[in-house]
């Protein structure tokens, strides 16, 4: 077989990987919940954040769940396929709901589960292990995904694995062997389904370029070093990295693959994580806080059914440019010059190459290589400040609908502006007072995350309060405008 | 600025081995909000079928079953459990005949019908009503293809209908090597 067959092989893998990913984040159970990224991470084997453990922990997480539903009565398969796949709605205050009433009946605690305020804890004589209730719906999520690999054909396998991992006497050795098990195949699996090589290419290619620039044994990483990379790698004759935004994606990734936890004691030199993958075996951190440190774009709680129906943001002009300052989170503010580029600049290469692509008039192609028509950073800043502004108020209002029963004097402070916001809120979903369940449990989630959203557009304006943006934004687009002639020129 | 130390070795394979991790991950991501047309059909909404929470016959769930035969099985495993009452393969009556299928609980036997040559009555005789009473019939043959068809409610502990001669089920239904669930 030819490497291009076996490419294209990938790639067709690749596509149904994407398509059964797809089909489960954007189910109706799912939907408004926050998964997608954590789904992703746990498929590839990545991680992120404070994450501890090694690349198949989340698969020795979901066989200690499975372990601890069967003792709350969803025993054998047909057990498991209620819990993991009649979920109708998986969020974490269902399935906390769920599991707290089965333990109730099952009278828990036992001498093996009990629940705490966060989980479920299951303890064995070596250690103590807990799963958070907010860490169910991705292990449910990944339930779903590892049923349905290789065209399903490992369903029947895994649920064998599963029944013998829940045979009474229940054992952490039993535990570890289904594990193992599924690590392994997994381990295949991602082999030959997910492509690798593209991303190979990019590190191979970033790392020494960040070493060449070394003189004292240090990568440095700031805004000027993605654009010269950015320059150097856009316009080669083979395999270049021609858009910004990939060379900005891949600078984040290895930033936040560099500050997580795990990889921080690597480069330490400390013990890794993670033994012998090969040998099938391996150890987990007793710590299993996985996730919590980990950034999500906190606009996806607004996808959430009960939120839908009520009017926090018009899509065009108040959601879709903070989308990307909330998906970096943090990233956009330590990066906020190359962010800003982003922002600016991405927007007409993608402009230049689908007009390319689909054969668009020259002199249209023209104007954009020139980016006369690229958003200033000021023009972006202002918007910012203008979604900043609304994002207060609506703030407000929620605060205003959500208020405490009882006298409370932080809220006394605040009464009379959280009316006025409120009765100046012209939007579906804030004309009534008296909310429904629902409606009260829609506006709790959105005081969630709203906080969130304001701190991440503040933080990211006080920082670029300071700076001219007009100069830089005067001095980069001739760069860019440069930059996009010396890729695209010749076909123009 | 961000600064690390330049990472070497072992130090940098493992870093390597994250970020391309990382990198893929993001790329799924971003190719799932990208791709628009989806063939895939999620596990859970077979379970909703195997429940009967989707109508049968599902087109597009019919064709997936049809095409894959890991979720032939997987669809196969969730009907068992979510049945009360499993009948496996029936003793061989003669040729062209529909075989009893016995067990636990019930028994399902055959009557032509006098009215309608070309109609037959398919009668379930529950001898233990289970909650919930059975609201379907599925038959699997050996390959995990499956043929089901909706039961009215049962009076005095007996379903009865009347289905065409040449019909899917009864096909399924001679053939003593199929299994049969209540669901």
């Amino acid at each position: 077989m030819s490497d291009g067959t076996i490419h294209l092989l990938r790639a067709g893998a690749a596509d149904s990987v994407v398509e059964q990913f797809k089909t489960i984040v954007e189910s109706e159970r799912f939907e408004g919940i926050p998964i997608a990224k954590r789904l992703s991470l746990i498929i590839t084997g990545g991680r992120s954040g404070n994450a501890q453990g090694n690349r198949d922990t989340p698969i020795y997480e979901l066989c200690h769940l499975v372990s601890a539903i069967t003792a709350l009565g969803y025993k054998e398969a047909s057990g498991r396929f209620e819990f993991f796949l009649g979920l109708k709605r998986a969020t974490t205050s269902a399935i906390r709901q769920l599991i707290s009433e089965k333990a109730s009946e099952n009278n828990w605690p036992t001498k093996n589960y009990t629940l705490t305020e966060r989980g479920i804890k299951i303890i064995t004589p070596g250690d103590d292990f807990e799963i958070w209730f907010k860490r169910i719906p991705v292990l449910v999520a990944f339930f779903e995904f590892i049923s349905g690999i290789d065209n399903v054909t490992f369903f029947a396998e895994m649920n064998d694995l599963l029944d013998q991992a829940t045979s009474e006497p229940i054992s952490t050795r039993k535990i570890k062997d289904a594990s193992n098990g599924i690590s392994s195949k997994l381990r295949l699996w991602r082999r030959s389904n997910i492509s690798w090589a593209e991303h190979e290419e990019k590190f191979d290619r970033i790392t020494p370029f960040l070493s060449q620039n070394s003189s004292d044994g240090y990568w440095d990483i700031d805004d000027e070093t993605i654009f010269d990379f950015w320059s150097l790698n856009s316009a080669l004759d083979k395999k270049p990295i021609r858009e910004y935004a990939t060379v900005f994606n891949a600078f984040v990734t290895l930033l936040q693959v560099m500050r997580s936890g795990s990889t921080a004691e690597a480069v330490s030199g400390a013990v890794r994580l993670g033994t012998d993958f090969e040998a099938g075996e391996f150890e987990v951190g007793t710590d299993i806080e996985l996730v919590s440190g980990d950034w999500f774009s906190p606009l996806a709680t607004f996808d959430h059914p009960n939120l839908k129906d009520i009017g926090f943001f018009k899509g065009e002009s108040e959601r879709a440019p903070i989308e990307q300052l909330m998906e970096y989170g943090p990233d956009a503010l330590n990066l906020s010059h190359a962010f800003l580029r982003l922002e600016s600049f991405s927007p007409i290469q993608g402009i230049i190459s689908n007009g390319i692509r689909f054969g668009r008039k020259k002199t249209e192609l023209k104007t954009a290589i020139s980016c006369d028509k690229a958003k200033s950073y000021n023009h972006i800043l202002e918007t910012f400040r203008d979604i900043l502004l609304h994002i207060e108020q609506l703030q407000l209002a929620v605060i205003y609908l959500l208020q405490p029963v009882e006298e409370n004097d932080a809220f006394q402070k605040i009464e009379e502006a959280a009316k006025k916001a409120f009765n100046d809120m012209r939007r579906k979903g804030f004309k009534d007072r008296e909310l429904n369940e629902d409606q009260r449990d829609a506006f709790l989630m959105a005081a969630d995350v709203l906080p969130t959203i304001t701190a991440q557009l503040r933080n990211f304006l006080q920082q670029l309060e300071q700076q001219d943006l007009s100069v830089k934004f005067d001095a980069d687009a001739p760069k860019f405008s440069k930059q996009f002639q010396m890729i695209y020129g010749e076909r123009v | 600025m961000t600064r690390f130390k330049a990472p070497t070795g072992d130090d940098l394979a493992a870093i390597r081995d994250q970020f391309v991790a990382n990198a893929a991950a993001q790329s799924i991501s971003s190719d799932s909000e990208n791709t628009v047309n989806n063939r895939s059909i999620s596990l859970s909404k077979i379970y909703a079928y195997a429940k009967g929470e989707i109508s049968y016959p599902d087109q597009k769930i019919e064709t997936a079953l049809k095409k894959t035969p890991g979720l032939r099985t997987a669809y196969r495993r969730m009907t068992v459990g979510v049945s009360n009452y499993t009948f496996q393969r029936a003793i061989a009556a003669s040729e062209g005949d529909l075989p009893t299928r016995v067990t636990v609980g019930a028994e399902i036997t055959f009557l032509n019908s006098s009215a309608h040559q070309d109609r037959i009555y398919v009668i379930i005789k529950l001898t233990t009503v289970k909650d919930p009473v059975p609201g379907a019939l599925i038959v699997f043959d050996t390959d995990d293809q499956s043929v089901r068809i909706d039961l009215p409610p049962p009076q005095d502990g007996i379903i009865q209908l009347l289905v065409a001669r040449n019909s899917d089920i009864i096909t399924a239904l001679k053939n003593p090597d199929t299994s049969v669930l209540l669901t």
